[in-house]
């Protein structure tokens, strides 16, 4: 079956990036475009992987992570967090949130590619 | 494999293009308070344009941007203030981003703009405003790696120290697939390290207490390893090559070179372990809208006008056909395309809002410029419009209200000794009626100078010198080619050529342009356009063999044509209606078509420019869906034509354009009297 | 100079004297040339729609498949005498950029001939039949087996604002 991934942005042209990415590569691809949008797809959808920016409107990405680790599906899916900020403050409340690592925008396909199959399987 | 993402740098564009519009709006917004959740929308959009923008290509966008975000940083953390030159230069760095957008990309005109000298002003006054040196942040903004350069096949040996922290587990790590992957690039010894495992009663399953020491021998360079624990937790990975062979690691340690940096900033970070800033939460509501390209729905647009058309043969032919069960299916098919078609439109129909926001900007670029203080009143702001009447009324707008500002209002001096208040004012408002959207601009201003208008109308040949044209006429004269009262010339408004223009752009869209004005009061110029452009319901009427449209939004009602009910008191065409008596134009005489033989004609009755007038034809044919298509140049100039359709049958039938004939109506009726 | 007729050569897409294709139609017992990179088509009589108030050079509208276009008459411009339509006429459709705008319009011709290929750099001046026909609107003739060609130039014919016949 294949891997859903949730990708998390406000901004369109990243989502879109991630899904052109991925989806052929065999993963579906479900969309958020903000923290609050995130946890409903999150709740509906069975997901190995999200893919959450930070700076979003309604819901920013640490109280979204925050949320995802606090429900019971969250425990142990792997949150991959997306971030402009070279700013250390930012990945480590990322990290204290409940994030398990960080992608720097900007990435490759590439980037995501490898990260995708090394944490979705 | 690369995969194609042109389509997702076409959102971006689009994308970065409505955020640079609606940034304007909120920089300005800036000027009547500066709370936090403004603050944070802006400092947002220039986020995103930066993060998105270095990874679509636009490097050069990115890179300028993040001074601007910088600034904004400052602002949201309070250790700027927000002043009037931090707008100014804000909105002169919006202004740059978008040229910077409008370049498509990392381009040699991009590569000009981020070298030019505006580029350099702006870094320089930002700079000067965050109160620090030219001093720039550049390092954190490296351009993304590219594809990994050839490198010759030269084997090393690795050693890999990894250990996750307690909660890796818990937060979906996969160590496992890690060093799968990192088997992968070559030989590998993986070999667990599970001394830090408590006894079995201590033990927390969702912790972890496992590390991985591997000794790798591959001809990968080190960040092909680095890359793999990219999102890892950088603080618990060692990497360290085992017998350095200098002479074959000379070639790749530039290229390992950049991921350096930030991993040491990350190493920083977690040691440091401080709370960040919360980032607020903002207002911004989540919205299920599709966006379309424009191009689409042109596309779909023209495709409709044809089912339209094809549609009307259709039921010629099975009028003609006399078969019930298909001129039932064609009543269904029809009722579709009916429905079909108002959706289309109202798909095109955007608020007027989307142009009016631009013109804050240019009240405010021009009260510094003309050294006049204007306060910008919006009204009606979400009437609705077709998409391409907005896109070309732009311009024309935009010119009125230099007008306005220019010539209409006078200087804080002038308006003091007239009793006025010094700050003059502009009113922008919008408001539909029936078929059409009335946009008026309307100034406090010392209103028209008739008399000069008269002048300089004669002077420049449009009136003849003896001519007494009324008022109204004469302030109609502002808008004739070449046209200018102002005696000395600015570079606002140039030489009057904008009024001019105004009035071409709006009878191109089918409108018109009316010009109220009460001295030492001010100026109102009011703009008629039609709701839509490109489809309407016609009501086709018959001259001779001639098939005419008139658009049925006009028509108020028909009636019998009785030759004696037609006064010629004085020579006045009046044709008696109930008590009243409205003027008429026999077609046939303004088509200069050879008189009608016809026993019993028809008048239409329209209404047009606020007044009733009848129209004389041969016969009424009925209702049409009419596709509105433009007169080509040789034809677009001829008064009393709006435009060309094809019926059902594959004829041509022109357009009848009701304004222009009640105008001419008019005229002729003041020149009787 | 003004009974001379000047062969102006119009660059081909090349900028040389590549021979160009042409085609030939009758109007008026005249032959005229059009380039054959500026036709659409060639349509049969269709009906047409007088447009009351146009200019006499361009009197009527014609549906060329779902579009409208201007249906012009050139023996205006050329100073010829408009006759009757022959059992052969035809509509040719051309898409030429006026004003810069392409548009797309259509001419009536007595009949359509045939397809030549023109080398324009050969082209004679017929000096004695210059005086015929309006400089702008004539790049030059050429000799097609007994017949002279009249080459039209597509850029001034069309012009919208060339306003009256110009008097020779």
């Amino acid at each position: 079956m294949a891997h859903t991934i949730l990708a998390v942005d406000d901004s369109k042209s990243i989502r879109d990036m991630i899904k052109l990415t991925l989806v052929p590569l065999g993963y579906r691809v479900v969309e958020g475009d903000n923290g609050q949008s995130g946890i409903e797809v999150f709740r509906r959808e069975q997901v190995s992987l999200v893919i959450t920016d930070l700076n979003m409107p309604v819901m920013n990405g640490f109280d979204f992570i925050r949320a995802v680790r606090g429900m019971p599906k969250g425990a142990g899916v792997p949150i991959i967090m997306l971030t402009t900020e070279s700013k250390p403050e930012a990945k480590a409340e990322g990290k204290a949130a409940g994030a398990t690592g960080w992608i720097t925008k900007p990435f490759t396909p590439e980037n995501l590619i490898s990260v995708a199959k090394r944490l979705a399987g | 494999m690369t995969p194609d993402l042109s389509a997702a740098v076409e959102t971006f564009v689009q994308e970065a293009r409505e955020q640079l519009e609606g940034l304007e709006g909120m920089l300005l917004d800036l000027e009547s308070g500066a709370d936090r959740d403004r603050v944070d929308a802006i400092f947002r959009v220039l986020h995103t344009v930066k993060g998105s923008g270095s990874m679509f290509g636009f490097g050069a966008l990115a890179r300028f941007t993040h001074h601007f975000e910088d600034a904004f940083d400052g602002v949201r953390e309070g250790r700027m203030q927000i002043d009037n030159r931090l707008i100014d230069v804000s909105l002169r760095a919006r202004d740059h981003m978008t040229a910077l957008l409008d370049c498509g990309g990392d381009s040699p005109e991009a590569a000009r703009l981020e070298a030019s000298e505006e580029a350099a002003s702006l870094l320089t006054t930002l700079a000067a405003i965050m109160g620090k040196g030219q001093g720039s942040p550049e390092a954190s903004l490296a351009p993304p790696p590219a594809a990994l350069p050839q490198r010759e096949a030269v084997l090393r040996r690795w050693s890999i120290r990894f250990h996750p922290d307690a909660a890796a587990l818990r937060n979906g790590m996969r160590p496992d697939l890690l060093m799968a992957e990192v088997a992968a690039l070559g030989e590998a010894e993986i070999r667990l390290d599970a001394s830090d495992l408590p006894p079995l009663a201590e033990l927390d399953p969702e912790r972890s207490y496992f590390a991985w020491d591997v000794l790798l021998t591959t001809a990968q360079p080190r960040d092909a390893i680095e890359a793999i624990f990219l999102f890892a937790d950088d603080a618990a990975l060692e990497i360290a090559e085992r017998d350095p062979d200098a002479q074959a690691t000379a070639a790749a340690a530039p290229a390992a070179a950049p991921a350096q940096p930030v991993r040491a900033q990350a190493a920083v970070a977690l040691a440091q372990d401080t709370p960040a800033a919360r980032l607020p939460q903002a207002t911004a509501g989540s919205s299920e809208n599709v966006r379309v390209p424009a191009g689409k729905l042109d596309d779909i647009m023209d495709q409709l006008g044809e089912l339209v058309i094809a549609q009307a043969r259709l039921h010629q032919i099975a009028a003609a056909t006399q078969n019930a069960d298909l001129e039932s299916i064609v009543e269904e098919v029809e009722r579709l395309v009916t429905g079909l078609r108002d959706a289309t439109l109202s798909v095109r129909m955007l608020p007027i809002e989307s142009v009016f926001g631009k013109f804050r900007r240019v009240v405010r670029d021009l009260s510094v410029e003309l050294g006049k203080d204007v306060a910008l009143a919006v009204e009606g702001g979400e009437t609705e419009l077709d998409k391409t009447v907005i896109d070309r009324l732009s311009e024309p707008l935009v010119h009125m209200i230099r007008n306005s500002m220019d010539h209409g209002l006078e200087d804080a001096a002038r308006r003091q000794a007239a009793g006025k208040p010094t700050r003059g004012r502009v009113t922008l408002s919008a408001r539909q009626e029936g078929g059409e959207v009335l946009i008026a601009i309307e100034d406090d201003g010392a209103g028209l100078d008739t008399e000069a208008i008269r002048n300089r109308a004669i002077e420049r040949g449009l009136l003849a010198a003896d001519a007494q044209p009324n008022p109204a006429e004469i302030h109609q004269m502002i808008f004739a080619p070449g046209f200018s009262t102002a005696s000395t010339l600015s570079s606002v408004s140039g030489r009057g050529v904008g009024m001019d223009a105004v009035r071409s752009a709006v009878e191109a869209l089918r409108g018109q342009t009316e010009i109220v004005t009460v001295p030492g009061r001010g100026t109102r110029v009011t703009l008629r356009l039609p709701v839509t452009l490109a489809i309407i319901d016609g009501f086709l009427v018959r001259l001779g063999q001639s098939v005419f449209v008139i658009p049925l939004a006009a028509v108020e009602e028909c009636v019998e044509f009785e030759e004696a009910e037609r006064r010629r008191d004085s020579g006045r065409s009046m044709l008696r209606l109930r008590e009243h008596l409205v003027p008429f134009l026999d077609l046939d005489d303004v088509f200069a078509r050879p008189p009608s033989t016809e026993p019993r004609r028809r008048v239409v009755i329209v209404k047009a420019d606020g007044q009733r007038l009848g129209l004389v034809v041969d016969d009424i044919l009925g209702q049409n869906q009419t596709v509105i298509k433009t007169l080509s140049i040789y034809h677009r100039n001829i008064a009393g034509l709006a435009g060309a359709t094809i019926l059902g049958d594959g004829a041509v039938a022109l357009i009848i354009d009701v304004a222009t004939l009640a105008r001419r109506a008019r005229a002729a009726q003041r020149q009787i009297a | 100079m003004q009974n001379t007729l000047q062969t102006r050569d119009k660059p081909g897409p090349g900028g040389g004297p590549d021979p160009e294709m042409m085609l030939i139609f009758r109007l008026s017992g005249e032959v005229f040339a059009l380039p054959v990179s500026e036709v659409h088509e060639i349509l049969d009589p269709i009906p047409t729609t007088p447009v009351p108030g146009a200019p006499p050079f361009a009197p009527a509208l014609i549906n060329v498949r779902g579009a409208i276009a201007p249906l012009i008459d050139i023996r205006q411009r050329l100073r010829m005498q408009a006759m009757p339509a022959s059992d052969t006429a035809r509509i040719i459709v051309l898409d030429l950029p006026v004003a810069g705008v392409p548009t797309r319009m259509a001419i009536i011709a007595d009949a359509v001939d045939e397809v030549i290929e023109t080398d324009r750099a050969a082209l004679k001046p017929v000096p004695e039949l210059g005086a015929r026909w309006p400089e702008p609107y004539v790049t030059g003739v050429a000799r097609s087996g007994d017949a002279l060609v009249i080459l039209l130039n597509t850029d001034t014919l069309f012009c919208p604002d060339a306003g009256q016949t110009p008097q020779a």
